[in-house]
């Protein structure tokens, strides 16, 4: 009963989020780039409900431009991550040998980098761009889709209505589409799910260390990272996008656990 | 129980040479010749050819992976473009901050996350359990750096109880360096504590099911030996396996709590290295980072046929 | 009389608190006298396990005791206060389970595990705990007692550990033992062993034992008293002989009479010797390499199948036996080629299959199919039923969808599945109704050699009973040949025209089924016949136990019986023609 509720809330939050993200492409209360120094550093009010930042730009303005940022770049993300990852993971589980052993040390040589790591150097290397992130950031997922895809792809070879499928002289190809794919959809969009937090999270992270999409864009990490400098004269800065990471962070985990429970109803994980 | 261990060992040899050809990789792809980067804004093109040549850029990739290699092999990691220092040297002081602060972390997360994962598994669905699932859904949606900024406010701005910047080694002032350690680590335990807390408990939710747990039950014993005689270890061996593998966004999470804490660690030290195009830097830190996580992940896999003697591979 | 040990009356157990969900066990009564062996007979969902799990208190989360009393030496269990019901657990009262991989710790030696109950429930010391874990451990026939003890569960064979788990709970000396199928997971040689040792110490002891099974042979054999349970209603109860005997309600007589047994008409024609065989194997070898530990040592060699020959009939039932490890999956198998083989040949219709093109050999899959062991495995649960029979028509050439549907939909109703059910799932089946889908995408393709690996083996008595009759119709209207895999003495017996036994990869007898179950010639057949309880009689005059008592027959002369069996794994065997048809291992000399 209280899951469901959980599932509920997720959904609640998420599409307030994007409902809000959306919002903002048709426009928002003030211009989130335009600079108005006499602004500056102003306390949440009527006129600015999030008060200003430290060039007087209005917050609120601009975390809602930031979010379709973070929310595209974490969607385009997990699309790269799941479609590298489940191409190599499905090629390799189901071809095994040499292709598979050679396929899984470079994926066990990729996990070795802590994503957020591995991100960051690419993102060294490709100079800081808003699709330079998305690259890094699918990279960087993609070992886990490919481990998670070979897993299935080896555990639904072994079953009996693969064998029957052969059996019947299906070819191997034919048997891995119609047996092996299927069986990869409810988890692909489960960890499709977990990949787009992370994303999110790592996004932010990026950003706030500088290395994400560059300024001037709005950015929740980056946002956090300007809040930081004022922390005695503005704490609120320092509150909101932190808190806009949250919500949607929570939305997310609330979301994905419901879609596990539904999808897989015999683990009662909360 | 030997073999398994050969075995094991055996396996990180190529993951290793792959982790080192990465790293080794990634820097060459960098737009822009390494040697002007060197050299800096200096126009002469005598300097670069002898900078080329030192360097070694001149010969053929894979002789230059190999040359790079034998001397990482024999701790070269070269000098530091920023400083001049020695890269191992630099990073190894630097490392000592990192480890700190996820070792303490850790720990302490397991001591609080092992337990609650335990009871919540066996109260599954009670009123504590909930209560417990939700404080976990919550930590695990807060980010740790925006965890630390709030501490900050909290602690140090606010109260004024704790220092918020930079960092004293507990070797030199044990209890000063304490109190610097305290909110990095309290910043990086919300997340952890949560996210071990969660594989605890559905870990322990799986073997509760299994037959064995009702035969131990069925012997008479109480619930308090089923539990922790019966249940842990076979509850705990999946969530090590899990440990190792997250030990990445863990060090991740620390380089991020490094910015916000100014601490001199091994995440802050690649960031800078980054930002100044220090490449050897870069090179380096990669590449211990991955050695950490390859390293780690083999102790983890040693140490599994304690909690499942079944692992024999 | 003396009063009983456990006293069930008018139990009733339900999931959850609602009166209107149907109870899973619906006022049961029972009763054991001290000492006494009283089998507890029933089908799958029929609450037997249930009620074992109510009176140790362990009823899995959210099942209830909605009523009714247990009383054990007199005293009321049902409302007995955690603590107190404890101290009965493992002491007085002791519980078996069936799977003796699942039920040992896997984390914890078996030295730890046997002295944990005994710490708990005696005052002994340390090292009389361990001298009477050696000593129990000796008792159930165990090697190396002492060794034992600090090793892990799984360093043991499953009749092993069930070996153990009887130790270690009879070390306690309980007044009861609850054995919930404790040998169902064995094989029949190993069954028959466990059994005995545990029989042979509870009467030592004193003990008396609810055996849980569905075995009816079993419960012949062993047990004084029976109870038989159908959807949580005990429909029969009584002593054994006078149960069997005379059984009074009717699904008592329906699983009696669902028992295999052999066809009273005699053996058909079918499998005439003088027509070509369909299928001729021939020396047919299979080796799997087991992944040596360390990359310079030598791959461990298994030979699953070691040179094999034989032929199968056209029409004709060819059985294959043997317990786990013998090779028998993998035989049937490779003549599939789901499996490599690795040496001799095999011959379809007098023609080698290895020089066959890839259009040659799909073709010649589609004549030969499998039907699988698990009807919860074998189908693909995210497909519908008309789309899994289809699979079996996709490669047959020229056939439209419209025709195509009808054939599945032929199909089905010639299984006896209703063909509108196309549209369903298979977790909508029931496990008999899987199995006859199963079975349906086998057979849609028209194939001549249908191989029925432990086809009705997961199936409970009646709708086993049920399946075999499809098999043997499905044969007689479309005239194919099965190669019928099992463990399962009982169904060969009813079904088999000829019978190959196999022991560790090898023919050691190969025999019409009459000849073999009359006068099986090799130990080990003789071995696994005697194992077996089997029930005669029938429905008119009841039924009674039937004991085999097969002696090995003297060898031909100038041979010595198998010494490969007798344990010198390099001695020279062959098979020795010992009647017409009637082949037999033995070794010269």
């Amino acid at each position: 009963m209280l899951r469901r509720a959980n599932g509920a809330i997720g959904v609640a939050l998420l599409t307030l989020v994007a409902v809000t993200a959306l919002a903002g492409i048709i426009g928002t209360p003030y211009d989130p780039l335009v600079l108005s120094f006499e602004d500056r550093l102003e306390a949440p009010s009527a006129e600015h409900w999030l008060g200003t930042d430290q060039f007087g730009r209005d917050t609120f303005s601009r975390l809602v431009t930031a979010a379709r940022t973070s929310l595209a770049v974490s969607f385009a993300t997990v699309l790269l991550a799941l479609s590298a990852g489940t191409l190599i993971g499905a090629v390799s589980g189901y071809l095994g040998g040499w292709t598979d052993r050679i396929a899984m040390t470079v994926i066990d040589a990729l996990m070795a980098f802590p994503g957020l790591l591995l991100a960051l150097a690419i993102m060294a290397v490709v100079g800081p761009h808003r699709y330079g992130v998305v690259v890094a950031l699918g990279l960087a997922y993609t070992p886990n889709v490919v481990r998670i895809v070979r897993g299935i792809v080896l555990s639904v070879r072994e079953k009996e209505y693969v064998e029957a499928s052969r059996a019947l002289g299906n070819s191997e190809l034919y048997t891995a589409l119609t047996h092996a794919v299927p069986a990869c959809i409810s988890a692909l969009t489960v960890i499709g799910t977990s990949i787009f937090g992370s994303a999110l999270l790592s996004e932010s992270a990026l950003s706030f260390l500088g290395l994400g999409v560059p300024p001037p864009a709005p950015t929740w990490g980056g946002l956090l990272a300007d809040a930081t400098m004022y922390m005695d004269a503005a704490p609120w800065l320092s509150i909101f996008p932190g808190l806009a990471i949250s919500l949607t962070l929570l939305g997310i985990n609330l979301f994905g656990d419901a879609l596990r429970d539904y999808l897989d109803p015999r683990m009662n994980r909360l | 129980m030997l073999n398994y261990a050969v075995r094991r060992l055996l396996m990180t040899i190529p993951t290793f040479l792959i982790v080192a050809a990465m790293v080794f990789t990634l820097i060459r792809l960098v737009p822009g010749d390494p040697a002007a980067v060197m050299v800096g804004d200096l126009d002469d093109p005598t300097v670069l050819a002898e900078v080329r040549e030192q360097l070694g850029l001149d010969e053929p990739l894979p002789l230059q992976f190999g040359m790079w290699l034998q001397g990482v092999l024999q701790g070269e990691l070269g000098t530091s473009l920023m400083t001049g220092e020695d890269v191992l040297d630099a990073m190894l002081r630097r490392f000592g901050v990192t480890g700190q602060i996820v070792a303490i972390s850790i720990f302490l997360a397991m001591l609080v996350a092992v337990p609650v994962g335990l009871l919540a598994a066996w109260k599954q669905n009670g009123r504590a359990d909930l209560a417990t699932m939700t404080l976990v859904i919550l930590g695990v949606s807060v980010p740790s750096f925006w965890v630390g900024i709030l501490l900050i406010l909290v602690f140090g701005v606010e109260l004024g109880w704790l220092p918020t910047i930079g960092y004293v080694s507990i070797g030199d002032d044990f209890g000063q360096g304490i109190r610097y350690l305290i909110l990095p680590v309290a910043a990086l335990l919300l997340t952890e504590m949560a996210s071990l807390a969660r594989m605890m408990r559905s870990s322990t939710i799986e073997v509760l099911r299994l037959e064995y747990i009702t035969h131990a039950r069925a012997k008479g014993l109480p619930e308090r030996t089923v539990l922790w005689r019966h249940a842990l270890p076979n509850a705990f061996a999946p969530v090590l396996t899990v440990l190792g593998l997250m030990l990445g966004s863990l060090l991740g999470g620390a380089v991020v709590i490094e910015t916000v804490f100014t601490l001199p660690g091994l995440g802050r030290f690649l960031v800078d290295g980054i930002y100044a195009r220090d490449y050897p830097v870069v090179q380096g830190t990669l590449l211990l980072v991955a050695g950490i996580y390859v390293i780690t992940n083999l102790v983890v896999d040693l140490l599994y046929p304690i909690f499942d003697p079944r692992v024999r591979l | 009389m003396a009063p009983p040990v456990l006293g069930v009356r008018d139990l009733t157990i339900r999931f959850g608190t609602h009166a209107g969900t149907p109870p899973v066990v619906d006022r049961a009564s029972l009763e054991l006298a001290p000492g006494e062996i009283h089998g507890l007979v029933g089908e799958s969902g029929s609450g037997k396990t249930m009620i074992a799990r109510a009176v140790l208190g362990l009823l899995p989360p959210g099942a209830q005791i909605a009523g009714g009393s247990i009383a054990f030496r007199g005293r009321e269990l049902t409302a007995m206060p955690a603590a107190e019901m404890r101290r009965l657990r493992g002491g007085e009262i002791g519980m078996i389970f069936q799977e003796p991989m699942m039920s040992l710790n896997p984390a914890l030696t078996i030295g730890v595990q046997m002295a944990e109950a005994m710490r708990l429930h005696t005052p002994a010391t340390r090292a009389a705990i361990r001298a009477q874990s050696i000593a129990m451990l000796e008792r159930v026939q165990m090697p190396d007692p002492a060794g034992c003890l600090a090793r892990y569960p799984h360093e043991f064979s499953g009749g092993m550990r069930q070996r153990i788990m009887l130790a270690s709970v009879l070390m306690l000396r309980p007044k009861l033992l609850l054995a919930d199928e404790p040998t169902t997971a064995l094989d029949v040689l190993i069954q028959k062993e466990v059994l005995e040792i545990m029989l042979e110490i509870v009467r030592d002891l004193g003990t008396a034992v609810l055996l849980i099974t569905h075995d009816l042979g079993l419960v012949a054999r062993y047990c004084q008293a029976v109870t038989v349970l159908r959807r949580g209603v005990v429909v029969e109860r009584g002593p054994v002989a006078e149960r069997l005997a005379r059984p009074q309600h009717p699904y008592t007589r329906e699983l009696l009479a669902a028992l295999p047994r052999r066809p009273e008409t005699p053996g058909t024609t079918a499998g005439d010797v003088r027509t070509p065989p369909l299928v001729e194997v021939r020396d047919l070898e299979v080796t799997f390499a087991k992944k040596a530990m360390l990359p310079w040592r030598r791959a461990h060699v298994v030979r699953a199948v070691d040179g094999v020959s034989f032929t199968i009939r056209p029409r004709e039932t060819l059985a294959v036996v043997g317990e786990s490890g013998s090779g028998k999956t993998t035989l049937g198998r490779a003549i599939l080629r789901l499996v490599e083989k690795s040496g001799g040949r095999l011959l379809v219709d007098g023609r080698d299959t290895d020089g066959l093109g890839n259009a040659a050999l799909r073709e010649l899959r589609r004549e030969m199919q499998i039907v699988f062991q698990d009807p919860y495995s074998s189908l693909d649960p995210r497909q519908r039923i008309g789309r899994i029979v289809g699979e079996g028509l996709r490669l047959v050439p020229g056939l439209s969808a419209t025709e195509r549907k009808a054939r599945v939909a032929r199909i089905l109703a010639e299984v006896g599945i209703e063909p509108d059910w196309s549209r369903r799932f298979p977790h909508e089946l029931s496990g008999g109704q899987r199995q006859r889908i199963g079975i349906a995408r086998a057979i849609v393709s028209r194939p001549r050699l249908v191989v029925a690996d432990e086809a009705v083996s997961a199936l409970d008595l009646t709708v086993q009973a049920q399946v075999l009759e499809l098999l043997k119709r499905l044969q007689a209207r479309f005239e194919f040949s099965y190669l019928f895999i099992t463990h399962d003495l009982g169904v060969v017996e009813q079904i088999a025209d000829r019978v190959i036994v196999m022991y560790r990869g090898r023919i050691v007898e190969m025999a019409p089924a009459d000849g073999l179950f009359d006068r099986p010639h090799h130990p080990y057949t003789c071995e696994l016949l005697n194992a077996v309880p089997e029930l005669a009689g029938n429905a008119e005059h009841g039924y009674r136990l039937a004991q085999r008592e097969h002696l090995v027959p003297p060898p031909p002369a100038g041979m010595r019986v198998d010494q490969r069996y007798a344990g010198r794994g390099d001695a020279p065997v062959s098979l020795i023609e010992v009647t017409p048809g009637h082949v037999a291992a033995y070794s010269p000399g």
